[in-house]
Parts: structure tokens; C-alpha cells; sequence
């Protein structure tokens, strides 16, 4: 809804920009809008007139002390009349950026590779924008330094940003999601030593590494254990381990395997270190891996600028989700600036023919993909998963918060606008293990498992 | 001569303030106790002692018979547990340049050459001055004790006697009322100790300083000093004898070689010391 | 003559060991097996063989992959081409910024605050066991706290390094005051000087030795520092370079940057050795 268009209408066929008729007699502060952004203003501060004048007398002799610039001002420091209207602006605002230059953190992972290639389209630039681009050692690293505000968006592995919306494990710094950045893109890996150990019933004792305590791989893997008839929390441990550390650990033999983001997974393989159980579509198909974040403040700070990022990241997620465009993809995201790794390793995750560390050269059609579109019901499956190991204490509107913090309206309306396609908005069904899950009835679910 | 004319050493245990003048330096009813882990360790028990201005006087006595802690109380470096010291009619509070320490280690500055250690010195006292002043000061200074040439020398590059000399030349630099010596020929060969107590003799001389000197070499003692305070075996020492050594200056060594006074005054110490405070090694405190 | 030859022979034998070990390195290093088929496979392709050579992908590189990989960082040390990819000259210049930084403050802040408490007994009594408490806290502890209190990377940085390296200065410069000779004290009684001057012109020179002795331990633990804190939080440096190759498994360039690390560090540690012989008097 442009409110530009709504307001011109209106006022052709005698209705004030407030949305009602008045006297000859009476001023409106909404009345003659200079443009949209006046309309929105003067007919929200006539709107608080009503409520607090309900006597007409006295809400003329307010207009006419004041005068109407004088009765708009008084009005607007009674309540943040003008960032309200700004916050209604900024959906359609195609401003200047308040801040010019970005700084932009990425993973050294595959999952960063719309990133890497808005920087490399010069995506920025065409939205009047500079972009930073900064490669962050970790997970929590990253996080930090968006806190911090070091960092203005950042790549963040999913539901860190739920977790920080929700307060989990500290203080509540509402964090949203722009886009997701792909999906798959991760394996479960095992030692070469368990080839003949396939089956997880047998796991017990096994030591795991995962990226970070609050990550999807942590959950998935929890999951595809409790399923397979193990106490996810007794049977085995984990450890955090960054991605560099995977194929050492493995080689050493202090980790049985891991659940992680390619190209460990891959690495692994190609350093003889392991070999993949299985990829984690086999889990979660077209599950959500690491999304674009930025914290509430900083949006709400430079409405312009954010919107104006948003576009560009839209427009690259697309961009690498063409399958004609990943022709030369692994030789751009191997370079020592991006992921730092040979550049048949990469090519093996893009193309999904790769080779298994038992011999086998497998084919898997979509391995990595980079949909930008963020799913409420992912963000739903992922949080009442937390809630499930007690990485949450107590019952969250979950619904409320995935729509909170997953920016679907607005990247299906960035999505359209350059003539991507975007699903609706709203709760769709996940499968995960072959078993769906329904954002309405997360108990129903978890009963189904087996688990109360 | 004084060969000639047996002088015989008087004894008194108590100074023997003969003219009616006050002492320079005056020590009354002091007692010194320290207190250590181990309990209270009387050092010094009941001293009384005068002395005259330009007097030079010997400290004697065995290891462990505290007069390097009377020589603190005299320099002020310590305060006695009872009693007073006073100089010049003034308690004395602390330690200062007109009660001036020549230390048994000579105590110079390291890092800075011989010249620049005396000129703090005199930089210290004579803060009015002029900077050519006080370097002239501390040239002369130097000059005394025969050391111009090594001035710019660092102590690590000069013997043992030339630092004790340069520690000599900046307490005497300060122009001071009393010069305090603690053993200071101590830690010096034979002939290096011989040939600087001539030289104190003659700087003596020529300053008319007043001198207190502790030392446990009999035979220092009775060269250079006018009266020779004997000190107790500690515990709790007290003054001995006092000895007069009525031996005319200037003093020449090698005549003294011969001299019956000399002997005598000698012959008095060593009985005090070696018979009747035969030393009991004690067990340190 | 006699001291001429044993150095030039010891300097020899240094030589020779060097080699042998290089020689024993290489040999360990390159374990060989068959050789594989001239055709590979397409497996064998995506595992990365090279065809005719069969090597098990060995962990260790060889000195000889060593020093071509040297080679190739040193070719190109200064270039640039773009925030993420800096050459190496970048790397190490990055690092030294930012330790000398750190490092400053903490002489700065050392060095009078130990004077400080030295020359008030109760005081650095009182603060000693903060000391104690804090010194053996390792840089990575530190880390979120600077993070989160400094929110930013670079000033964290140049904190840990200070708070780091800046005990062996300040322990040595407290100590080294409290224990004056009392000798000397005594002379600076007995001249004349106000407590302030004894301070600067007995107290302070005479601790100088000690404080450059903790100052040098200081440089070593700084650079130290440096390259864990970098491995973390940095976005340049050697640290973060080390970090970076260890991601793609590049032994070589560890190395590489292992024995850069070393000889830096020695050049420090060499510098201020010099600083010291300088500075130090005999007594």
C-alpha cells in the first residue's frame, strides 16, 4: 500500500487526508499534505486531536492558539509521531542512506557466497552504498561485533538471531533477519576409522563437534540422534569446534564426526580425514543455514541505508541462485580473501558431484542453494527444537517471535520488485525426517518423536 | 718530643669534660633497644658521653658492642630508645649534611662518575649557589683528598682507597660541624689504610673538623684519635673506658713507632679489650 | 685467537646441525608409497590426486614446500588488493603497530605506578594481591571482556596486550624501588635530600637495571600476545594470517609465519638487550 496514492485519492472525491469529511469551519491538520510523509502525520496528529479533544469547541480553540504548524508540533512530542510515520515511510523510502559506507562481516563458509558476490557485482554501489566486506574468525566473534556495532550487518549462522531476540543467554537484542543466505550447504561427517559404523544406534560414547551450542547443525544433530533411539543429551557429547579445526580433530582423533557447514564437510573428505554419513538435506530438505542479520537499533537508526543493503543482498542471492551463474563460482569463493580453499573442494559443494571419502562419486542436485526468502515456519521448528533441550526455559510465543524476526514481508516485496518469485507469507510445512512438522501444533509434534 | 716525655694515658669512665664549656656533642642517658622477631635486643644500655668541638675521637670495641648504632644515633640516621643526642646544642631529629657520614661501605653512587657523586653533595647544601660554584666546591673537595685527576672516572672503574677517598671528599664537602666514620679503612689493604689515615691526619688538621670514628684497629685508633672511647662486649653495652691519648700533632707514624706514650696507650686498649672484655663470640640476635 | 676459533667452529656446527635436521625433516615428511596409475579415476580427480604420483596426503609439509611457499609470500609482500587479502609486509607491520601500542602503555603505566607502590610500602602491599590475582589471567580470558567493555577489535587488541605484558614491568619496577640499597638511601639522608629528590635522583636510577630487565620480558610477552589476540579478533596482522592459512590447511605458510614470529621476536628481545647494556652501570 503506497500511502502517497491513498491519500491523492482520497482527497479527489472530498475526503481529507485524515479520512473524514469536515466542515467549511473546521482545519485539519491532516489537511493539504505536502506529500505522503505530511498526509501520514497530520492524519495521525488529528486522530490524537480526537482522542484528546472529543469537544469540537476545544480542538478548535487548540488549532487556532497554536496555530497549525504549532498544534502538529505539540502533538508530535507527545508521541513519536514522526518515527511512526517514518517507520511507515521507510518500507517505500528510497532515500539517501544515512550511512554511506557499510561494514559487512562474512564466515569463511560457503553460505556467505551471496555476500561475497554483491562485492563482487558491485551491488552496493549500484544503491549508492560503499560495502566493507570483513571476514570474522567465529561465530561468536561475528555476533559481538554486531553488538558492538563494529559491524553493521552480518552473516549469522540460524537462530542466533532469534536466540539474541529472545534473550537467550543474555540480555535481549532484537535482531532480524533479511534474507536467508542459503539452504543445505552441511554435513554430517564421521572418522574414517567408523566406515563400517553406520548405523547411529551404535553411537553411544561418540564425541561431536558443531559450529556453535545454538546452531541448526547442533538441533538437526540432536534431532537425527534422538531419532535414531539415543539420549542426545547422555549418549554422546559435543564440542564446539571452529570450521578450521574439524579435519585436525578428526585426524587426532578427539571427535568421532561433526555437523557442519561445507566446505568443511567437503575438506574433510579431500584431506583424507573422514567421510560423509550424510548431507544434511537427508535431514531438513531446503533447510535454512546461515541468514543475513542486522540489530533493530541499527535498522531503525538508518532506515535508508538498510533498505537500500537490502536491495543489493536480494539482488545477489538471486543472482547466485540462477544455476547458469554458478559456471566459475568455486574459482571466485576459493581465492584467499573469500573461503581459502582449493578450488575443487568449493566446485564439489556447487555442483553437488562429489566424492563421498568411500570411494563413491555422488551426484545430489540441489547440495547448496541460496533462496533468499526466510520461512516463519523454519524459524518455528528451530526455536520449539530449543525448547525441547532446555536451550530455552520457558514456553515462547514462538509464531510471534519468527514473525518478529524474519523479515518475510518485506524480502517478498524486495524479491518482486526484481522479478523474483516469492512464496506467500505465512506458516508452511516442515518435513524432517520424513516426519511434518506444523507451526500450530509444535506439541503434536514432539508427541509424534515419542517425546512429551 | 714526644718520645721524651712520658705522658702517662689517663683513664675516666665518664667524660672528663675538664673545661667548664658544654659539649659540641652530647650524648645523655641514651639507650638503644631494637625489637626483632625474637624479642627486644638491648643494644645499648645507659651511654653518656661529651664531646669537645674539633676533638677527634676513636670508637673501640668488639664486634657486636653497638658503636656503629651509636655512630647512627650520632649521625641521626637512628633514634635513641631513651635519652637525647644532641650537637650544638640541638637535639638532633634526623640525619643532615653538618653531621657528615663517611660510610664502611664507601656508598657511592654508581652511576655517576666520582665528581657528579660529590657534587650532589654539594649541590644538597648549597642550594643557593651558582653552578660554577658548586663546582669549584667540588673540585676542591676532590682536590683534598688528591683525587682532581679521576674525577670523571664511574667507582667501578677506581680502587677500594679511591672510592673510600671520594666518600671522604663529599663528606668533607658539605663543610660539615662532625664528621662521622664508620670503619672506613676497613675493607682497605695494609698500606692503602696506612697511607689514607695519613691523609685524614693532614685533612684533620687543616679543617679542624670535629671526628668521630669508629674503628676496631688499635693501632688507628690510637694514631689518630685525641680521647678513645672503649665500648663493652654487647649485649646492652655501655661505655668502657674512656682513654686520653696525650700525644701531640701533627703526628708522624714512623716516630710514633718509637714512642713510649704511644706503647702505653696502646698496651691500656689492648689490656681493655683482649683481657678484660675478653670476647665471648655471642650468637647474633 | 683461541676465543676466534671455537666461536667460527661453533657457528659451523650450528650450520651443520641445521642442515641435518632439515635433511631429517624432508625425509620424514615426504613418506612415498606406489605410484597410482597414469589414469585417474573420477574419484581419484575430486580427491585431488595428481596422476603418476601416489602420496599419501601427509600432514606435515616438507622444508622444500616450505620454502616455496616462502618464496611466494615473500614475492609479493606489499600487496593489497582489497581489505581480505593484504601481503605479508602488511601483515607483520599490523602486528608491530599494535603491540607497540599496547606495549607503550603498559611502560607507561608500569613503570610509575610501580615506582608508585615501591616507594609506599603499605600501599603496594595493599595492591599486591590484586596483582597476584590478575597476572596469571591468560590474554584469551580477557578477550570478551575487552570486547565488550571497549567494543572495539582494535582497541581489544592493544588492551590485551596491556594488560598482558604490563606485570613483569610493573613487578620489577616495585620491587626494584622497595629494595634500594639502604646505602644509598642513607647517603641521600645524610646530604640533605627531600624524600622527592632521593626519589628521582638515588631511588630511580638505581632501579633502572631491574625495570629494563622486567621491560624486555615485557617485549616477549607482547608479541606473544599479539599473535593469539590477532588469531581471534584481528582483521590484519600476523596472527590473523596464521588464523587465515590454518583454515585452508596450509601448514607451509604457518611455518612460514612461525619463524617470521621468532625472528621478530628476537629482534625485540634484542633491541632492548641493547637498550639495557646501555642503560646498566657495574658496581
Amino acid at each position: 500500500m503506497d500511502p502517497s496514492h491513498e491519500y491523492v485519492r482520497l482527497s479527489r472525491t472530498g475526503l481529507c487526508a485524515c479520512g473524514s469529511t469536515h466542515g467549511d469551519d473546521e482545519e485539519c491538520l491532516a489537511e493539504k499534505p505536502a506529500n505522503a510523509g505530511d498526509a501520514l502525520a497530520g492524519a495521525m496528529a488529528q486522530g490524537m486531536l480526537h482522542g484528546l479533544f472529543p469537544e469540537r469547541g476545544l480542538r478548535r480553540a487548540f488549532v487556532k492558539t497554536l496555530g497549525r504548524a504549532g498544534a502538529l508540533a505539540a502533538l508530535t512530542t507527545l508521541t513519536p509521531l514522526t518515527q511512526l510515520a517514518a517507520v511507515a515511510q521507510e518500507r517505500n523510502s528510497k532515500g539517501a542512506p544515512e550511512k554511506k559506507r557499510l561494514a559487512v562481516g562474512f564466515l569463511p563458509i560457503t553460505c556467505a557466497t551471496p555476500l561475497i558476490y554483491a562485492e563482487q557485482l558491485g551491488l552496493f554501489p549500484r544503491e549508492g552504498l560503499e560495502l566493507s566486506l570483513q571476514k570474522i574468525a567465529g561465530i561468536a566473534l561475528i555476533r559481538d561485533k554486531m553488538v558492538n556495532g563494529e559491524l553493521d550487518i552480518s552473516q549469522q549462522v540460524m537462530p542466533v538471531a532469534l536466540a539474541m531476540s529472545a534473550g537467550i543467554g543474555g540480555a535481549p537484542i532484537p535482531t532480524r533477519v533479511m534474507t536467508v543466505l542459503n539452504q543445505n550447504g552441511n554435513s554430517l561427517v564421521l572418522a574414517m576409522k567408523h566406515k563400517d559404523n553406520r548405523d547411529p544406534k551404535n553411537w553411544k560414547g561418540f564425541r561431536f563437534a558443531v559450529p556453535f551450542e545454538q546452531s541448526h547443525q547442533m538441533l538437526q544433530l540432536r534431532h537425527y540422534l534422538a531419532s535414531a533411539g539415543l539420549d542426545a543429551d547422555r549418549d554422546v557429547s559435543y564440542r564446539v569446534v571452529p570450521p578450521s579445526e574439524y579435519v585436525s580433530n578428526l585426524r587426532v582423533g578427539n571427535i568421532d564426526g561433526f555437523f557442519g557447514g561445507e566446505p568443511g564437510g567437503q575438506r574433510a573428505v579431500y584431506e583424507g580425514a573422514g567421510f560423509i554419513h550424510l548431507v544434511s538435506s537427508e535431514i531438513w530438505p531446503e533447510h535454512p543455514c546461515c541468514s543475513v542479520t542486522a540489530t533493530e537499533a541499527w535498522i531503525k537508526a538508518h532506515p535508508n541505508s538498510f533498505m537500500a543493503a537490502y536491495r543489493a543482498i536480494i539482488a545477489a542471492s538471486l543472482h547466485v541462485s540462477e544455476p547458469a551463474n554458478r559456471a566459475g563460482m568455486a574459482k571466485i569463493l576459493a581465492q584467499p580473501q573469500y573461503l581459502n580453499q582449493p578450488e575443487t573442494v568449493v566446485d564439489q559443494v556447487l555442483t553437488g558431484r562429489y566424492a563421498d571419502g568411500l570411494g563413491n562419486v555422488k551426484t545430489l542436485q540441489r547440495r547448496i542453494d541460496f533462496q533468499p526468502f526466510p520461512h516463519y515456519s523454519s524459524a518455528v521448528w528451530l526455536l520449539t527444537q530449543m525448547r525441547r533441550w532446555n536451550m530455552i526455559k520457558e514456553d515462547l510465543d514462538y509464531k510471534g517471535l519468527a514473525r518478529q524476526v524474519m523479515l518475510a514481508t518485506d524480502a517478498k516485496r524486495l524479491i518482486e520488485e526484481r522479478g523474483g518469485r516469492a512464496p506467500e507469507v505465512g506458516f508452511r510445512k516442515e518435513t524432517i525426517l520424513g516426519k511434518s512438522f506444523d507451526s500450530d501444533r509444535p506439541a503434536d509434534y514432539l508427541k509424534s518423536l515419542g517425546k512429551a | 718530643m714526644n718520645g721524651q716525655t712520658m705522658l702517662r694515658p689517663t683513664f675516666s669512665t665518664v667524660s672528663t669534660a675538664s673545661t667548664a664549656t658544654p659539649g659540641f656533642l652530647r650524648v645523655c642517658g641514651v639507650r638503644q633497644t631494637f625489637s626483632t622477631p625474637k624479642g627486644e635486643f638491648p643494644a645499648l644500655s645507659e651511654i653518656n658521653l661529651e664531646i669537645r668541638r674539633g676533638e677527634f675521637v676513636a670508637l673501640i670495641g668488639h664486634s657486636g658492642c653497638g658503636k656503629s648504632t651509636l655512630l647512627n644515633l650520632l649521625a641521626g640516621l637512628a633514634s635513641p630508645t631513651a635519652g637525647t643526642v644532641s650537637c650544638d646544642g640541638e637535639v638532633i631529629r634526623g640525619p643532615g649534611p653538618r653531621r657528615a657520614m663517611v660510610f664502611q661501605n664507601h656508598s657511592l653512587l654508581p652511576w655517576l662518575s666520582c665528581f657528579d657523586n660529590v657534587r650532589m653533595a654539594v649541590r644538597s647544601v648549597f642550594r643557593a649557589e651558582s653552578g660554577s660554584a658548586i663546582d669549584r666546591r667540588t673540585e676542591a673537595a676532590l682536590e683534598m683528598v688528591g683525587l682532581a685527576q679521576a674525577a670523571h672516572k664511574k667507582p667501578s672503574e677506581i680502587s677500594g682507597g679511591m672510592k673510600q677517598r671520594v666518600g671522604i671528599a663529599r663528606a668533607l664537602s658539605m663543610e660539615p660541624q662532625v664528621l662521622l666514620m664508620d670503619e672506613p679503612f676497613g675493607a682497605l689493604d695494609a698500606l692503602t689504610r696506612a697511607k689514607l689515615q695519613d691523609e685524614l691526619l693532614g685533612i684533620v688538621e687543616k679543617t679542624e673538623s670535629t671526628v668521630v670514628m669508629v674503628t676496631h684497629d688499635v693501632d688507628e685508633a690510637v694514631l689518630l684519635a685525641d680521647r678513645i672511647v672503649m665500648m663493652t662486649n654487647g649485649p646492652a653495652a655501655r661505655i668502657g673506658e674512656i682513654l686520653d691519648v696525650p700525644i701531640g700533632r701533627p703526628r708522624d707514624r714512623v716516630s710514633l713507632a718509637t714512642d713510649s706514650t704511644y706503647a702505653e696507650c696502646r698496651r691500656a686498649l689492648m689490656d681493655f679489650l683482649y683481657r678484660r672484655q675478653a670476647h665471648v663470640e655471642q650468637p647474633t640476635g | 685467537m683461541q676465543g676466534a676459533i671455537s666461536t667460527s667452529r661453533s657457528w659451523l656446527a650450528t650450520l651443520v646441525i641445521g642442515l641435518l635436521l632439515l635433511a631429517v625433516w624432508q625425509a620424514l615428511a615426504s613418506s612415498g608409497g606406489g605410484s597410482a596409475p597414469a589414469e585417474l579415476s573420477d574419484y581419484e580427480k575430486l580427491m585431488g590426486k595428481s596422476p603418476g604420483v601416489s602420496v599419501e596426503r601427509s600432514a606435515i609439509p616438507t622444508p622444500v614446500d616450505v620454502f616455496k611457499r616462502a618464496g611466494e609470500l615473500f614475492a609479493d609482500p606489499f600487496r593489497r588488493n582489497g581489505e581480505n587479502d593484504l601481503g605479508i609486509a602488511w601483515h607483520l607491520l599490523d602486528s608491530l603497530r599494535r603491540v607497540f601500542s599496547g606495549y607503550a602503555l603498559a611502560v607507561l603505566v608500569g613503570v610509575p605506578l610501580g615506582f608508585l607502590l615501591g616507594l609506599v610500602p603499605w600501599l603496594g602491599q595493599a595492591l599486591n594481591p590484586f596483582i597476584q590475582l590478575l597476572r596469571p589471567v591468560s590474554p584469551m580470558a580477557w578477550m570478551p571482556l575487552a570486547l565488550y567493555t571497549l567494543k572495539d577489535s582494535g582497541a581489544s587488541a592493544i588492551f590485551i596486550i596491556f594488560i598482558c605484558s604490563i606485570w613483569p614491568i610493573l613487578i620489577n619496577t616495585l620491587y626494584s624501588t622497595a629494595s634500594v640499597r639502604q646505602d644509598w638511601t642513607n647517603v641521600g639522608r645524610v646530604i640533605g635530600l627531600t624524600p622527592l629528590e632521593s626519589a628521582r635522583k638515588i631511588v630511580f636510577p638505581a632501579a633502572v637495571p631491574m625495570i629494563l630487565t622486567g621491560m624486555r620480558i615485557s617485549i616477549g610477552i607482547a608479541w606473544l600476545v599479539i599473535v593469539a589476540a590477532e588469531m581471534v579478533v584481528g582483521q590484519s596482522g600476523i596472527g590473523f594470517f596464521v588464523w587465515n592459512e590454518w583454515n585452508n590447511l596450509q601448514i607451509s605458510s604457518i611455518i612460514v609465519a612461525i619463524v617470521m614470529i621468532g625472528v621478530v621476536g628476537l629482534v625485540l628481545d634484542q633491541l632492548l638487550g641493547a637498550l639495557m647494556k646501555q642503560l646498566s652501570f657495574r658496581e
